[in-house]
């Protein structure tokens, strides 16, 4: 597989100013003002192969946007590197604009006031898509995303989840290799949140592109992303498959039982009791080398089990024990 | 092939865009015959109760055709490209003038021309209520065509100015007040409320200095055949140094406003 995008010591900081409440200091701030330096990434490396599918993700103000924002080119970078499809993006924009497609979820490109169709055609003559292409291109993602009765509506009176779905038309029109999505989902309902993802697994699919999505929606990433990159404070915290990241952090197991009789359980000590009746019990136990604790098998033998439930621990659950406190 | 495919696409972008308040369409449809009345009615009481048959170069007829032709080159020439730039940067939209295949100049200036075009949909009103109106007058085919030109560097010269000044919203975050400022700077020194001969003669030496009355008055007075050949020709060049002069200093400082978006050297 060829390199889509290499990134290596990508680094950007912001000056960010600020004020104190009082008169004094807002007449100070005229002449003289304070300054922090935010290091928004602090000098990230990674490398993305054509076709991949990868999921950006990181709590509020980890740096996902900026990186978003430097491969698109709208972002000088402080120091580092990086090369998209052959291009440097903040060097060579124009050329490098007709390869990729970009979504902000915050930030429509859609205009307000007339219907995305229109904004369509604008496209159309920007990107140089001939007539015919675009109509059949345009047909085809309308009816992969449902937007028959919505594309022709002024944008105003498309509800968020619409007016998204035809912001992803928008950005995908000139069939670019790599699309970057800034939040997409946000605001879908379920129904338009599964069309979306079968959608970017169809072009991904069909055209092999290169797709990187940040998001806060862990279902985003289970349905799409076969690897993840966690970014945490201007960090890279962890880059690997989504399925490693569950096996290496998930040390326990949920185990749920239900009793056909009443029954009382004494729990060995390395188990963490979470809930408790005559008929249920609920507890974690640890994993050791990957494997279920004896004690488990032990339950289901000597007890009057109807039920058990093994699972592991939610994947919110993992990424948020991560946030807040960093790779073990 | 490729240059008329793309003008027509931006055509039609910029005419559905113009005329998605129906209402408003047809209000200003309207309003601007219905100033040029106005004006009509005013100068026709003021020329009944004069004693000269021509007031400050102006005879009857002369001013009437002023007010007549300023609303049609006050639509054409018309341009908010500033507004545009300082809200979309305000609200953060900007951002998608910068992952398009297009010059951001480029793009505003063939919207901009297109806009110019749309807005003149009020002149069939305004020509039958000028048929009624406007008093017999001479004029030449080829101050008709000196009056073209000097439209055409009209639109330019307002463009390229309203873009400069559009430009300082990436320096500071309000511009309302920079845009009062300049509009009201614009329409005294333009000619719209009241031609420049009317100024006292020290205005009107500032005004030749400035940029204004080469969008607005200039054109008109070339039409009315104030001007000689000779006369036409010099303000013709200096309509096109002003052009030249902001679409440079445009492209530069746009340059700067894109490095500026894009956080260089912090």
């Amino acid at each position: 597989m060829e390199t889509a995008i290499k990134v290596s010591g990508l680094a950007k900081e912001y000056k960010t100013y600020s004020r104190e409440e009082s008169f004094r200091a807002s007449i100070r701030s005229l002449f003289k003002r304070d300054f922090k330096i935010k290091h928004a990434l602090k000098g990230i490396d990674f490398e993305i192969k054509t076709g991949e599918v990868i999921g950006l993700i990181g709590p509020n103000g980890a740096g996902k946007s900026t990186a978003i924002k430097v491969l698109c080119g709208v972002l000088y970078p402080t120091s580092g590197e990086v090369k998209s499809l052959g291009y440097v993006p903040w060097k060579q924009r124009q050329e490098y604009a007709y390869n990729f497609g970009v979504v902000f979820g915050q930030k429509s490109q859609l205009a307000w006031d007339i219907p995305p169709n229109d904004t369509y055609h604008l496209l159309k003559v920007l990107y140089d898509i001939p007539e015919e292409t675009f109509k059949r291109r345009l047909a085809h993602m309308v009816k992969l995303l449902s937007l028959e009765d919505i594309y022709k509506r002024p944008t105003r009176g498309l509800s968020l989840g619409e007016r998204m779905k035809c912001e992803v038309v928008a950005a995908l029109l000139h069939k670019p290799k790599l699309v970057l999505l800034d939040e997409p989902t946000i605001g879908m309902d379920v129904v338009a949140k599964k069309q979306l993802h079968n959608f970017i697994k169809q072009i991904n699919k069909d055209y092999n592109t290169t797709f990187i999505i940040t998001t806060h929606d862990m279902q985003d990433i289970e349905k799409l992303c076969k690897r993840v990159i966690i970014i945490n404070t201007g960090d890279i915290v962890y880059d690997g498959p989504l399925a490693d990241l569950c096996k290496k952090y998930v040390t326990n197991k949920l185990i749920e039982v239900r009793f056909e009789e009443k029954t009382h359980v004494s729990l060995p000590k390395r188990c963490t009791l979470i809930d408790k009746t005559p008929y249920t019990i609920k507890f974690e136990v640890p994993l050791k080398n990957n494997k279920l604790d004896p004690f488990v098998a032990k339950l289901v033998g000597e007890y009057p089990v109807a039920d058990i439930t093994i699972s592991d621990p939610d994947i919110e659950e993992i990424i948020r024990d991560i946030y807040q406190h960093g790779t073990r | 092939m490729g240059l008329v495919r793309t003008l027509l696409g931006f055509a039609k972008i910029q005419f559905s865009e113009e005329n998605v308040y129906r209402l408003d369409s047809f209000i200003w449809m309207l309003l601007v015959p219905a100033f040029f009345l106005v004006e009509y009615f005013l100068w026709r009481a003021i020329f009944s109760v004069s004693t000269q048959e021509i007031i400050r170069g102006f005879t009857f007829s002369g001013i009437v055709i002023y007010f007549f032709l300023s609303h049609i080159v006050q639509a054409v020439t018309s341009c908010r490209v500033d507004s545009e730039i300082s809200r979309s940067v305000k609200n953060g939209k900007f951002i998608k003038h910068l992952v398009r295949p297009i010059n951001f100049l480029t793009y505003s200036f063939i919207r901009n021309c297109w806009r110019a075009v749309f807005r003149v949909k009020f002149l069939p009103i305004l020509l039958i209520i000028g048929y009624f109106t406007i008093p017999s007058f001479e004029y030449t085919s080829l101050n008709l065509l000196f009056f073209i030109i000097t439209v055409i560097f009209a639109i330019t010269i307002r463009f390229s100015f309203t873009f400069l000044f559009g430009l300082i919203s990436f320096w500071t975050k309000e511009y309302w007040g920079i845009k009062s400022i300049r509009q009201g700077i614009h329409m005294f020194f333009a000619g719209s409320v009241i031609p420049l001969t009317f100024f006292p003669s020290s205005l009107q030496t500032i005004s030749k200095y400035m940029p204004f009355q080469y969008m607005l008055y200039v054109p008109i007075q070339t039409f009315l055949g104030t001007y000689s050949t000779v006369e036409v020709m010099n303000l013709i060049l200096v309509q096109v140094i002003w052009t030249a002069a902001f679409f440079g200093m445009s492209l530069l400082v746009w340059k700067k406003a894109h490095t500026r978006f894009m956080g260089v050297g912090v």
